[in-house]
């Protein structure tokens, strides 16, 4: 019979045998250098890692205004990615910490340098947030677009990522996490694009600063990859279209010239004013193959739902038939939108950036089978048609733009 | 032997009381010219009541020592052959009367002792319900619940329990509700108690519970008549104890931590409320610290950036390590707790003001702790409070898991709470499982547990407490 003692003390072994197999490495808050934002350059066939680390004492709330930056910009230099992050420690007093990491820049060198080679610790690495948003620098080296803080956060990296996460207002900019971006990136025979970040001057506002210009960041655009390699990029307008093309557009504003028949009916004021903008606020893109004679045919069906938020024509808009025809001008707009971005893919780059491939190999697997090593050619002369269906659901407040006035 | 000679009645009670001097011996004589002697002790009594019921007749009326249950006005409690049996009659406040000529002595009940006032609950309080709360007079306690029971089938076993103390113990019970084998073994237990004192039922808890060292208490208490009550009608058996302003009941569910008489007098959707309320303050009065400690140490990734800053921020400059941090807060809220209920209230006041000043602002000032320590030690002690009734357990547990989470993060407060679900369902209170009716399971018990239906839904008494299940109700149409 074993004593009650000598039973406690066996099941309390036991737990703790259960228990001390775990993760051992407690770490304290005070040695981790909290990263927010990792840039990646690539100097003479060294690898720079340019990391933007918190420092704790801006999250204290002291009185006195304290005179220490929020952020610190830690850089390594190595042959790889992981050795670059490895030799901070080398130069900086605290251990790197990634898992709150939300924005990984690739430097445009780095990027036509090709990626696929140092992306593999983003997702191999324990630390490595999948969250994080992934960019291009464009025309210039990551590090030179951390540490630009014209914003209201507290850190460059928070002010980029904040960019980021407003940008669903605007359609003309890509958001793709690491997660994603690895998505694609094993994709068969489709190629990625990713967000794209440049700092931009602009005139110092504020009198009461010295400096003429300030810099600020902008996000417009996207990084088009061919295999790894950095090719170029969509900008504004053909960024929208690749937004509808893709079916990721969230919100977007499209601005387009009024019908000029419906003028005559009216009193016109200004000549000047001629265009009109829809706030969407969803749509729905459906892409369908078809074989006609023999070759593939591509059709684009986009639905969208907006909102009339300007108009500068003087159209009224209540009276009956109007709102039709300016779902149709809105409608052909968007569809030169979407005509550019595919001209531009086809023509430019020769890459299918739009995942029509895959859709290829869904419906036609016979067909995929034999194209699929030479894709890119196939791509490049294919036909497409659009359709595009705009509904304007909302007119705003007011029937009567102020260009129309009722004695005249 | 109790002698017809008076004076060696006299000499006999003196010594066996070893001239004691609280113990009054009084002799004096009857209009029959015989000799008498009255017994008790100073101050246990009723003397008005002795002076016109008792002295008075035998002075004035009593014709022959026979005739003295027909003389005096007051009831005769018992007859006395031996000596030593007037032991406890007088030390519990009775009147013993020798008689030259009998070999016998008359008790009679005149018992006054000094004692409290039914007064208002002062831990269990209630907006809503009755308002008055037990006494340390067993006799009035007894009454009190009388006062709710008004049945020929309530039942009082008493008990003399205490070499030292004779401390009188009560079983109540109702007859045909209690289930025979649960009272079986609480008159087994309470037959089996040898102990020379018994001052609080605290003594008797620890000797009728099943384990004493165990962290929960399987045996419940109540200071308000309606909370007993409400327990007997049920099927527990309470346990009354002289000199105890609570009142036991036994056996007791798991479940039962969480509720309140309240409960049941206001509305049902607000009592299930509460009772959720209860529940997620009991995990989180002994949870909070330790899972706090294992995610700014072990697992960082799983705070908020914008948290983990500040965190960090706060952290910066904190000479101790995390855990050490929150057992230093945590002996500091237990020391502000403990100085405020023992200190006279005059001081605790100012113990109040000094130690929320310490704790609360000086603390963080001189980077001893971090601010949000404070918040997390902070609502685990409003959290204790929501639960007073296991307030002996989640100190204790605290620290339990405060241990696990800072030696293996949450794997170990994970790992702890499966342990302590274990534990708790293997607990049993007098033969009911304690987590009755979660496990095992019973449809009709949970309409009582963490839900609580309208007191016109609850048809059933609990199954695993009571013997007759179905409660008496009147036929209702729905």
């Amino acid at each position: 019979m074993i004593s009650q003692w000598k039973k406690t003390f066996i099941i309390l072994s036991l737990i703790f045998c259960m228990l001390l197999t775990s993760c051992t490495g407690a770490r304290e808050l005070d040695t981790l250098g909290i990263v927010i934002a990792v840039g990646i350059d690539i100097e003479n066939g060294k690898i720079i890692v340019t990391n933007e680390v918190i420092n704790p004492a801006s999250g204290k709330e002291s009185k006195t205004a304290s005179s220490q930056d929020n952020t610190l910009f830690v850089q390594g230099i190595g042959n790889t990615v992981e050795e670059a992050i490895i030799n901070t420690t080398l130069t900086f007093d605290r251990r790197l910490y990634y898992p709150h990491n939300y924005l990984v820049i690739l430097g445009e060198e780095f990027a036509k340098a090709g990626i696929s080679e140092h992306i593999d610790i983003l997702s191999r690495g324990k630390e490595q947030r999948e969250q994080a948003y992934m960019l291009v620098a464009k025309g210039t080296r990551a590090c030179d677009v951390m540490g630009i803080n014209s914003g209201i956060s507290k850190s460059s990296g928070r002010y980029i990522y904040q960019i980021i996460e407003e940008d669903i207002y605007n359609g003309q900019t890509r958001t793709i996490t690491i997660n994603e971006f690895l998505k694609y990136h094993f994709k068969e025979r489709e190629e990625y694009i990713l967000g794209v970040v440049r700092p931009i001057e602009k005139p110092q506002i504020n009198k009461n600063k010295t400096e003429d210009k300030i810099q600020v960041i902008c996000v417009e655009g996207g990084a088009v990859f061919k295999e790894d390699t950095l090719v170029g990029y969509y900008m504004g307008d053909e960024m929208l279209g690749f937004n509808f093309l893709i079916d990721d557009l969230k919100m977007a504003n499209i601005s387009f010239e009024s019908p000029k028949y419906l003028q005559k009916n009216h009193n016109l004021i200004s000549e000047k004013g001629s265009l009109s903008s829809v706030e969407i606020f969803r749509s729905k893109t459906k892409k369908s193959l078809k074989v006609i004679d023999g070759r593939l045919h591509l059709f684009i069906d986009v639905e969208f739902r907006g909102l009339l938020a300007e108009e500068t024509q003087g159209i009224d808009i209540s009276k009956p038939g109007m709102i039709r025809e300016m779902e149709k001008a809105c409608g052909e707009k968007v569809k030169s939108h979407i005509a550019n971005v595919m001209n531009k893919a086809q023509k430019e780059f020769g890459i299918d950036t739009f995942g029509i491939g895959e859709l290829v190999h869904r419906k036609y697997p016979k067909l995929w089978k034999e194209i699929k090593d030479n894709w890119s050619q196939v791509f490049v002369d294919l036909d497409y048609t659009i359709n595009v269906k705009a509904h304007i659901n909302d007119t705003g407040f007011t029937n009567t733009p102020p260009n129309i006035r009722k004695d005249k | 032997m109790i002698s017809k000679n008076i004076e060696e009645n006299k000499d006999n009670l003196k010594e066996l009381f070893n001239n004691t001097s609280d113990l009054i011996l009084y002799e004096f004589k009857t209009l029959s010219n015989h000799r008498a002697l009255i017994a008790y002790i100073n101050g246990t009594i009723d003397k008005v009541s002795l002076n016109e019921d008792v002295l008075k007749p035998l002075v004035e009326e009593l014709v022959s020592p026979w005739d003295i249950k027909s003389t005096v006005y007051t009831r005769i409690n018992d007859e006395i052959k031996e000596l030593k049996d007037t032991i406890v009659p007088i030390n519990n406040g009775l009147v013993i009367l020798f008689m030259e000529g009998l070999d016998f002595a008359y008790t009679f009940d005149l018992s006054q002792w000094p004692k409290r006032q039914v007064e208002k609950p002062t831990t269990e309080m209630v907006i809503r319900g009755p308002k008055e709360a037990f006494v340390e007079d067993i006799i009035v306690n007894k009454t009190l619940i009388r006062g709710k029971i008004k049945s020929n089938n309530l039942i009082f076993e008493d008990y003399i329990l205490g070499e030292e103390t004779n401390t009188k113990v009560s079983l109540v019970y109702i007859k045909g509700i209690v289930k025979e084998g649960v009272l079986e073994e609480a008159r087994y237990r309470i037959e089996k108690i040898k102990i020379d004192a018994i001052l609080d039922n605290g003594y008797i808890e620890s000797y009728i519970d099943e384990k004493p060292n165990r962290l929960i208490s399987t045996v419940a208490f109540t200071e308000k008549p309606d909370i007993a009550a409400s327990k007997i009608l049920e099927g527990s058996v309470g346990i009354l104890c002289d000199g105890s302003p609570n009142v036991l009941t036994v056996p007791k569910l798991f479940v039962e931590n969480l509720h309140s008489a309240e409960d049941y007098y206001i509305r049902a959707h607000y009592a299930t409320f509460l009772r959720i309320l209860r529940l997620m303050a009991f995990l989180a009065s002994f949870v909070i610290p330790g899972v706090y400690i294992s995610l700014i140490t072990f697992h960082q990734e799983m705070v908020p950036t914008e948290l983990l800053i500040s965190i960090a921020g706060q952290r910066e400059g904190v000479p101790l390590s995390s855990p050490f941090e929150a057992l230093l807060m945590i002996l500091f809220f237990e020391l502000i707790k403990e100085s405020g209920v023992r200190l006279p209230e005059a001081i605790g006041q100012a113990v109040t003001l000094v130690g929320g000043l310490v704790i609360g602002q000086a603390a963080v000032e001189a980077g001893i702790v971090s601010s949000t320590m404070i918040i997390m030690i902070a609502s685990t002690g409003m959290a204790e409070f929501v639960v007073p009734k296991l307030r002996e357990s989640i100190p204790i547990l605290r620290l339990i898991f405060l241990f696990l989470g800072s030696v293996s993060g949450l794997y170990g407060i994970t790992s702890g709470l499966v342990l302590f679900t274990a534990y708790l369902v293997s607990m049993k209170s007098f033969g009911v499982p304690y987590m009755w009716p979660i496990a095992p399971y019973d449809k009709e018990g949970l309409k009582d547990t963490i839900g609580k239906y309208s007191v016109r839904k609850l048809n059933y008494r609990p199954e695993a407490i009571s013997n007759k299940k179905r409660r008496k109700r009147n036929e209702r149409i729905d």
